[in-house]
């Protein structure tokens, strides 16, 4: 068991390392941007990190600025595998001894996780280096609550896509949700916002259920217990919706997938 | 996975140390904090004809403890005195109304204005002192105690100085001297001042990277030189050869590596990896 469990890892290991050497352009020209852009911020935004008590917003705009290229990135590495199902590359590699779950798991890997891992190397290592003490004043939910909603919506634009394999549709669908949406969904709150007290419970759950799909956007609901969970629980039920996401992409592989 | 760690590393490690030399050494480059007030301010004589003004700064300044940071604190602090001098009418006895005095004009004239950057505890005694009467007692306190002592020039209508400071809370008070004189002969009357603040506080930092954040940010490039190390070390085959061949020798590779399991020997004919 131990052997034939090793030889899938193996497998799974092989593939991913081809997609993401497919991928690594993206990742290169990635962090040529990041990099630098949270350095400067970084260097000119460290003594208000350290002298604003949970690290002051400025740190947080400018990642909310750079969300928008991981958020570019994931969508289109998703996208790329949506074209490796519909287009037959997946074929090539499945017709070895490849799993179907291993196939999608290398893949999920590279498109997802990977980005989101490069993401917040970028932003966290300019930190460690100009001084280590930054990061424990920014805090753990400050540098990666942009990580964590990519990282949700990647995972379900990877379901996505493994259901549909149509590129078009999780361009489309996955800019709409990430850059649009959440825009959209705060129109209504904003309406109950200027009534003045507490806001009705049917609000609060709506506004909790924002912040769980959106968790980057929490610090907009962070005064006036506009939402009933706190940033921690927050970012736990983003995780566990991400992770079901995943298994639910990985079980439809394994089960249901047809590559043509 | 281990490919993209390295990249990751070895360009963070290396553009952050490009952008801490690109941005270091700039005077003044970086703000902190920026906060005005204005406002009226306690006098009280000095006893030789001297006049001495007494202004707190009310927020104090915090100057964080940041590696290879040093921080600059500018003042700016304008006075605007009206000042007028009363000569009181006789009391008429069958007129019972206040008389109403007859003001003149005055000269202000300041003759030094002195900031003194003092811990919150140091600024709470000297303002006590000052409140007291005991104006001396608290123009010496906040000579003993002061962090810096800032003699304050005047330029464009304002007293303006600045001074270094090192990590740590720090309130600002300002100590001015100002004399009143009374144009020509006068009669024996009353002195009234009325000095009024216009203050701003800027504190501004500069980054001279240290030798420690350079050598962090080459540890972490360092970092990533050896995972790539060990990655072309690994996979020796897939670093070979042009570009496009390459693209196609890391298909091939792992299409070989799949179908044999373990193991990295070249497939049986060789295929695309032998040597172009």
């Amino acid at each position: 068991m131990k052997g034939y469990a090793g030889k899938l890892l193996y497998r799974v290991w092989v593939y991913q390392r081809y997609v993401h050497g497919t991928l690594l352009g993206g990742i290169v020209v990635a962090l040529l941007i990041l990099v630098p852009v949270h350095a400067a911020a970084a260097v000119l935004l460290a003594p208000t990190v350290l002298s604003s008590p949970g690290g002051g917003p400025g740190l947080g705009f400018v990642a909310s600025a750079t969300e928008l290229l991981l958020v570019f990135i994931t969508v289109f590495m998703v996208a790329s595998y949506a074209g490796d199902l519909s287009g037959g590359g997946g074929q090539l590699f499945l017709s070895q001894p490849l799993s179907r779950a291993g196939y999608a798991a290398a893949w999920l890997v590279a498109t997802v996780a990977t980005p989101c891992l490069v993401y917040a190397l970028s932003l966290a290592l300019p930190l460690l280096i100009i001084d280590p003490r930054l990061l424990s004043a920014l805090g753990l939910w400050n540098l990666m609550r942009a990580v964590l909603e990519v990282a949700e919506w990647g995972a379900f634009l990877f379901l996505l896509a493994t259901v549909s394999r149509s590129r078009a549709l999780v361009v489309i669908l996955g800019l709409f949700a990430e850059l649009l949406l959440p825009w959209i969904l705060l129109l209504p709150m904003a309406l109950f916002a200027v009534v003045p007290g507490t806001p009705p419970y049917s609000v609060r759950v709506f506004a909790t259920v924002y912040v769980v799909l959106y968790p980057s956007k929490y610090s907009f609901f962070s005064q006036g217990g506009a939402v009933l969970v706190g940033p921690g629980a927050a970012a736990a039920e983003a995780s566990t919706l991400m992770a079901a996401y995943a298994v639910a992409a990985l079980l439809y592989a394994k089960e249901r997938m047809e590559v043509v | 996975m281990l490919r993209e760690l390295g990249v990751s590393l070895l360009m963070a490690g290396l553009l952050t140390a490009l952008v801490l030399a690109g941005l270091g050494g700039r005077e003044g480059f970086i703000p902190l904090t920026s906060s005005g007030i204005g406002g009226s301010t306690a006098v009280r004589g000095l006893g030789n004809g001297t006049q001495v003004g007494f202004f707190s700064y009310d927020d104090p300044v915090e100057i964080p403890d940041l590696e290879g940071y040093s921080f600059n604190l500018s003042l700016r602090f304008a006075l605007h005195a009206a000042v007028v001098y009363y000569v009181p009418k006789p009391l008429n006895a069958s007129r019972p109304q206040q008389p109403v005095p007859r003001p003149l004009g005055a000269n202000f004239t300041v003759t030094g204005v002195e900031a003194y950057i003092l811990s919150p505890a140091d600024a709470a005694k000297v303002e006590a002192a000052f409140d007291a009467g005991l104006t001396g007692e608290a123009l010496r306190l906040a000579e003993a105690r002061a962090v810096a002592r800032i003699p304050m020039r005047e330029a464009g209508g304002a007293y303006v100085g600045h001074a270094a400071v090192g990590p740590g809370s720090y309130k600002v008070v300002v100590f001015y001297r100002y004399v009143v004189s009374i144009p020509g002969k006068m009669r024996p009357g009353k002195v009234f001042a009325k000095p009024m603040v216009d203050a701003s506080i800027s504190v501004t930092g500069t980054v001279s990277p240290t030798p420690v954040q350079l050598f962090r940010s080459l540890d972490v490039a360092g970092l990533g030189a050896v995972l790539l190390g060990l990655d072309w070390y690994l996979n020796r085959e897939e670093y070979a050869g042009s570009w496009p061949a390459r693209t196609l020798r890391r298909a091939s590779s792992a299409l070989g590596r799949l179908r044999r399991g373990r193991g990295r020997e070249p497939p049986p004919g060789g295929g695309l990896r032998g040597s172009p």
